[in-house]
C-alpha cells in the first residue's frame, strides 16, 4: 500500500482550519486538490489508542 | 559505565502535521527502530515515512487481553532492541508521559539496566483543550483524571475548579480488557458525579482533530445525559467549576502579620 501523505503533512504544518469557515476555503488557500485529500483520507483508520491506566496491583498505585 | 543502547520516547502531538516538536522528528528520523503507538493508521504511515524502520505498537492491542499484557509487552518490544545496544525511539501520539504507562516504563527500566533513556514531551490532547475550549487552568484550578481511576479509588471533586476526565469511553471497565463500556457503567459514574453536580449542569464532550482536515468536536450536554451519549476512546469529558471559591481569612491574616 502507497500513501502520499505529504499532501496532509504540508497542510497540518502551514494550515489550520479554525482559520477557515470549511475544508474547500483551506484547500483552495492551500493548493491542494481536494483529490490528494481524498485519496489519502480513503486509507484513514482509527486505532486503538488507550496507553492507561496501569494495573491496580502495582506496587506504586496503592 | 552506561550500555550502548539507547532509548528516546517522544511526542508526536495530536493533529498530524502540525504539533511534532523539532527534537522528536530528529530522534525519530536518526533512530535505528522506531516503534510508534499512533491513535489513526494515517498517523503511523507518516511516522513510516520518517525512518525505513518503524514497527507499529497497535498489534499488542486485544479486545478482552488485559490491557497491562499489552503494555508491558510493548515495554519489552522496545527494551529487547534496546539490550540488542540500538538507538530506539518509541514515538508515542500526542505527549509520550501523559496518560501513558508503557513510554514510562521503558525508560524507568532502560535506565535500570544501565541504559540512556529519556522522554522528551510532546502536544498533549489536554493542551490542544486548553487552546480549542479557551480554558487557562491557572484560573480556577484544573483536575485531570482518568474516569475508572475516579470511580475507584475514592477521589474527592473540587467543584471550585475545572475537573476534566479522561478515557470515559471505558470508564468503569476493572479488566483493562474494553475498547468500551456500556451505558450501565456509565451511570455508575454519573451516579457518583449527581453527588455533586445538578443534573441539568452543562459539561463538555471534547474531541481534539487528528487530522488536519477534521474539526475539532466540541458537545455541551447535561451531566445526566452523558450514560447516554456516545463517547469514544478519545472523548474527554470537562466539569467547569460549579461554585465560586471563597477567601480563606484566617490564612490571609497570619499572612499579613508577616508584613
Amino acid at each position: 500500500m502507497s500513501i502520499s501523505i505529504k499532501a496532509l503533512e504540508e497542510l497540518g504544518s502551514t494550515q489550520s482550519l479554525k482559520q477557515f469557515n470549511n475544508i474547500g476555503e483551506m484547500l483552495t488557500a492551500t493548493g491542494i486538490t481536494q483529490k490528494a485529500i481524498d485519496d489519502v483520507i480513503a486509507y484513514n483508520k482509527e486505532h486503538i489508542c488507550v496507553l492507561f491506566p496501569e494495573d491496580d496491583d502495582e506496587p506504586d498505585n496503592q | 559505565m552506561k550500555h550502548k543502547g539507547k532509548l528516546v520516547n517522544v511526542g508526536l502531538g495530536m493533529t498530524l502535521g502540525a504539533h511534532i516538536t523539532p527534537i522528536s522528528r530528529n530522534y525519530i528520523e536518526k533512530a535505528d527502530v522506531v516503534f510508534v503507538a499512533a491513535s489513526n493508521n494515517l498517523v503511523e504511515h507518516w511516522v513510516k515515512e520518517m525512518n525505513p524502520d518503524v514497527r507499529s505498537l497497535q498489534k499488542y492491542y486485544q479486545e478482552g487481553i488485559s490491557r497491562m499484557k499489552t503494555y508491558r509487552k510493548m515495554v519489552e518490544a522496545i527494551l529487547s532492541e534496546v539490550r540488542l545496544g540500538k538507538n530506539v525511539c518509541g514515538a508515542f501520539y500526542g505527549h509520550p508521559g501523559v496518560f501513558a504507562w508503557a513510554p514510562h516504563e521503558s525508560i524507568r527500566q532502560a535506565k535500570a539496566e544501565g541504559f540512556q533513556a529519556h522522554m522528551e514531551p510532546g502536544i498533549s490532547a489536554e493542551d490542544c483543550l486548553y487552546a480549542d475550549l479557551g480554558i487557562d487552568p491557572g484560573r480556577f484550578g484544573c483536575t485531570h483524571l482518568e474516569a475508572s481511576q475516579f470511580m475507584f479509588r475514592n477521589k474527592s471533586i473540587d467543584s471550585t475548579s475545572y475537573l476534566i476526565l479522561w478515557q470515559v469511553g471505558i470508564a468503569g471497565d476493572k479488566s483493562l480488557s474494553k475498547f468500551s463500556t456500556p451505558k450501565e457503567y456509565k451511570k455508575v459514574l454519573v451516579d457518583i458525579l449527581l453527588k455533586t453536580y445538578p443534573a441539568d449542569f452543562k459539561i463538555i464532550l471534547y474531541e481534539c482533530a487528528v487530522l488536519p482536515i477534521e474539526h475539532t468536536f466540541i458537545k455541551e450536554i447535561n451531566v445526566s445525559d452523558l450514560q447516554d451519549t456516545a463517547i469514544s476512546l478519545k472523548t474527554t469529558v470537562v466539569f467547569p467549576p460549579l461554585h465560586k471559591t471563597t477567601l480563606n481569612d484566617d490564612i490571609i491574616k497570619q499572612v499579613e502579620k508577616l508584613k
